[in-house]
């Protein structure tokens, strides 16, 4: 078990992962980390920037659920991101869905929605959804900051992303031009998303003494959204997970002595 | 053991300090173990889709007198009868010393809408659920064992201990009734 | 020393119980008064360890169970409302699905501390072949319960992975209709293998029944690999190594929770919280971690039964390999050539690994091929004639002589 034999091992292992990496960057862009970073994704103190995430629903609610689902939140679960009780009736009864048959006539008839609907799809199935969209199925967004690799970067960089591009872009898009209906994108794999873009300044109205609407802060804070949607335990999971880990680092100390004094004991040393 | 006990005594290893480090060690052992368990068991209890669904708001507007609903609540049919005057007289009437769940016909139903009859449907024998407007005292029947129950859900003959149970439900207007 | 004194219950009960079936006595035999060499190392303790992961699994696994819906059309879903809904339910899915990873890891130092300090010669080659059957078992386990929750890479994994079997002859793509219970992998195929999910645990946990019962019968290798001589090279399994495990399972445990808890899907796929859809390939379909560097075997194969006998291989061959390392001297502290291979065939493994993760092309298929035939090199031909040719360093005349030399 000499060093030098380790040493050499991991020289090796770090060559292939540093050349994975160079290959890895041709084909797309490193996504960004807005300036205010994200506070969801620190490790002591995690949370979701709660004003972000209730501004992010109103995006999603006005623009995103045109054409995307959310199949998985339900109103009800608002009130993770800080909605009272009457404020997420109010949203769940904004939306219409499909009730229960009547109790004499069987028919199914649409009714407003209650805290324990699940938000409702746009389209009815995957073919309505293709058919209103140049063929492209919208995704659902339930667990798309989870689905990518990048996490909340990624879908921040894709809704920021995107821009003419150059002669020099284009050498990265298959086929060196956009396909009818595409647009570029170089966060995107292959450089080409099926989505126009979805946000412009001023797309949606904040209340009084939210910050402007532009498009930065827009993404910010549908992605925001969109991260508590995927994973609305994480705070519960970061502070449970503090407390265990420091009842295992005093564990460890008490058994590691413990361990050594028994030993002592047991073998003279 | 006992020679290897006497060397490290001479290195200063006290008693009670290495009493105090093996029961913190088994302390903390005991206490993780204790906190592990808790999630074994808590997942066990109705989650949140569930208990979302342990109120429900019913239009009992469409219930003409005479009539009965069911509706289903936490899993269990739960029976609203828009009692007749004759129904609610009957009720009324039973001197109540001679039931075997005492319990009078305004205990049973909200001031004001003393024509509603809200109870779960399910028998307080073993869990079947009665057929309406059947047996000796016009109530409800359990085909099950034999249990009848009156115009009011209350017990009367028959091996089931108690009244159908009234849940906990208000009239939020005259055509709503929430539950739970 | 170690202590020859039997066991005399002082409880009624246990007495009573015990002489009518002596399971406490067992019990004790193994966890109390089993006679360890006194110069064992922490990299003994991964095979305890290791049954504390499977306990972790099998007791995660059963409750999740309760939990979740073996259907196409459900089985998404539910994983969600488990993470969503159920209390802790976020826990119990991260420790069950981040608990395989973890199990797998002890395994492997398992593994590769059975491999460099001969653990597996004689007289402990069935000790070492029943690890490489709950190895196998575990493989099988792992893959099934990765299909479960029903992403991209469950179906497409299982796509891949059910189609090796049609590079079998004659029969090969009958065999795999059969293991579908259709004609791609689908309703049917995700019942059975919750069905099997669910099963192999346990017989996982009843050949490591067997296999604790195959180590104590010689007893454990230890670092010099020498035999034990007497009494006075050993000591009681309690209370030294209860204590030292104990260490240890706080340790795995710190690590494995600082994964739970702060990158519980670092070593998952993001494709994997995409639904199944049988009608897109993901850009890349990558095996879960552990079953890299044997998919990069089978990958750097041009031919596809070959690739698939020669994956198959990589594993079979170990079950020889008693036979195939003949060297009289069991730890690699005294053979100075085969210490040095050993971590050759480390970094090879390593290697192997990489190359799994990455697309099957240019630089990646060629480095993937020399290590490939490592891999097939050191255990079919290096390791027969290091047996023969190596001179190796002397052996010390007993442990307690060995401890007392170091601790002089």
């Amino acid at each position: 078990m000499t060093n030098k034999h380790i040493l050499a091992g991991i020289a090796l292992i770090a060559g292939v992962a540093v050349s994975s990496v160079a290959f890895a960057a041709l084909e797309s862009e490193k996504p960004v980390t807005p300036a205010q970073g994200w506070p969801h994704e620190k490790i002591i103190g995690a949370h979701y920037d709660r004003q972000a995430a209730q501004r992010g629903f109103q995006i999603y609610k006005e623009s995103c659920h045109a054409c995307h689902s959310l199949d998985f939140v339900s109103f009800r679960q608002l009130e993770g991101i800080g909605f009272s009780e009457p404020e997420i009736k109010a949203i769940a009864a904004s939306f219409t869905v499909m009730g229960e048959p009547d109790m004499d006539t069987g028919d199914v008839a649409e009714r407003p929605g209650q805290p324990f609907d699940y938000i409702p799809a746009p389209f009815a199935n995957p073919q309505a959804a293709a058919a209103s969209n140049n063929g492209a199925v919208p995704p659902d967004l339930s667990l798309m900051v989870k689905a990518r690799a990048g996490g909340a970067s990624y879908v921040y960089s894709i809704l920021t992303g995107y821009r003419e591009p150059t002669a020099d872009d284009l050498k990265h898009v298959p086929g060196g031009k956009i396909p009818d209906g595409g647009h570029f994108n170089p966060y995107k794999s292959g450089h080409v998303i099926a989505m126009s873009p979805p946000l412009t300044d001023d797309l949606v109205t904040y209340t009084e003494g939210q910050p402007a609407a532009t498009v930065a802060q827009m993404a910010y804070d549908v992605t925001t959204f969109l991260a508590w949607a995927a994973e609305p335990k994480l705070e519960q999971r970061k502070s449970m997970g503090f407390l265990v880990i420091s009842f295992l680092l005093i564990a460890c100390g008490l058994l590691f002595f413990s361990y050594k004094r028994i030993s002592k004991r047991v073998l003279g040393h | 053991m006992s020679t290897t006990d006497s060397k490290s005594d001479h290195h200063g290893d006290g008693v009670k300090r290495r009493d105090f480090l093996f029961v913190a060690a088994g302390g903390f052992g005991v206490v993780g173990a204790a906190a592990a368990v808790w999630p074994l068991i808590d997942n066990l209890n109705p989650s949140a889709d569930v208990l979302a669904l342990s109120t429900i708001e019913v239009d009992i507007s469409k219930v003409q007198v005479g009539q009965s609903i069911r509706v289903k609540w936490r899993g269990k049919p739960v029976f609203i009868r828009h009692r007749t005057e004759d129904e609610v007289a009957k009720a009324k009437a039973v001197d109540i010393a001679e039931l075997p769940d005492p319990q009078t016909d305004a205990e049973r139903t909200k001031p004001g809408h003393e024509a509603w009859l809200v109870m779960v449907g399910v028998c307080t024998h073993l869990g079947c659920i009665p057929l309406g407007e059947q047996g000796e005292f016009g109530g409800w029947f359990c085909p099950c064992h034999g249990s009848d129950y009156d115009t009011s859900g209350r017990i009367r003959k028959g091996p089931a201990p108690r009244n159908l149970e009234v849940p906990a439900y208000t009239f939020l207007d005259d055509t709503r009734v929430r539950i739970g | 020393m170690h202590s020859t004194r039997p066991f005399e219950p002082k409880n009624g009960f246990v007495k009573w119980f015990d002489r009518q079936l002596p399971l406490f006595s067992v019990l004790h035999g193994a966890l109390v008064t089993y006679p360890t060499p006194k110069n064992l190392n922490y990299w003994w303790s991964f095979g305890s360890l290791a049954g504390l992961m499977l306990g972790v699994q099998i007791i995660t696994g059963i409750i999740l169970a309760m939990h979740y819906t073996p259907h196409t059309s459900m089985a998404f879903a539910s994983v969600e409302h488990i993470m969503r809904d159920v209390n802790y339910g976020w826990l119990l899915r991260y420790v069950h699905s981040n608990g395989a990873s973890f199990f797998f890891i002890v395994v492997y130092i398992h593994i590769f501390r059975g491999l460099y300090y001969g653990s597996y010669k004689a007289p402990r080659e069935l000790l070492w072949m029943l690890g490489l059957v709950i190895y196998l078992l575990m493989m099988a386990t792992a893959f099934m319960g990765y299909v479960l929750p029903w992403g991209q890479m469950s179906f497409w994994g299982a796509t891949v992975i059910t189609n090796l079997f049609s590079a079998i002859p004659f029969i090969g793509s009958d065999l795999v209709t059969l293991l579908w219970g259709g004609f791609s992998v689908d309703n049917p195929t995700l019942n059975r293998f919750f069905s099997l999910h669910y099963l192999l645990p346990f017989v996982i946990a009843a050949v490591a029944i067997l296999h604790v019962w195959a180590l104590h019968i010689p007893g454990s290798n230890n670092p010099l690999g020498i035999d034990v001589k007497g009494p006075q090279d050993q000591i009681d399994f309690h209370p030294y190594h209860t204590a030292k495990d104990a260490f240890m399972v706080s340790l795995l445990l710190l690590c494995f929770f600082a994964v739970v808890f702060f990158a519980p899907n670092t070593l998952g796929h993001p494709d994997n919280y995409i639904q199944a859809d049988p009608l897109v390939t993901p850009p890349h379909i990558v095996p879960e971690w552990y079953y890299l560097p044997f998919y990069a075997i089978l990958r750097s194969i041009p031919d596809k039964l070959m690739g698939v006998i020669a994956m198959f291989s990589a594993i079979l061959i170990l079950f020889a390999l008693p036979w195939l390392d003949k060297s009289k001297v069991r730890s690699g502290t005294f053979r100075p050539l085969f210490k040095q291979f050993f971590w050759l065939l480390v970094v090879c493994v390593i290697v192997l690994g990489v190359v799994g993760a990455k697309p099957a092309e240019g630089i990646w298929l060629i480095v993937g091929r020399i290590a490939t035939a490592y891999y097939f090199f050191h255990f079919l031909i290096l390791l027969p004639i290091l047996s023969r040719v190596e001179k190796t360093r002397p052996l010390p005349e007993s442990i307690s002589q060995a401890v007392l030399a170091k601790h002089a």
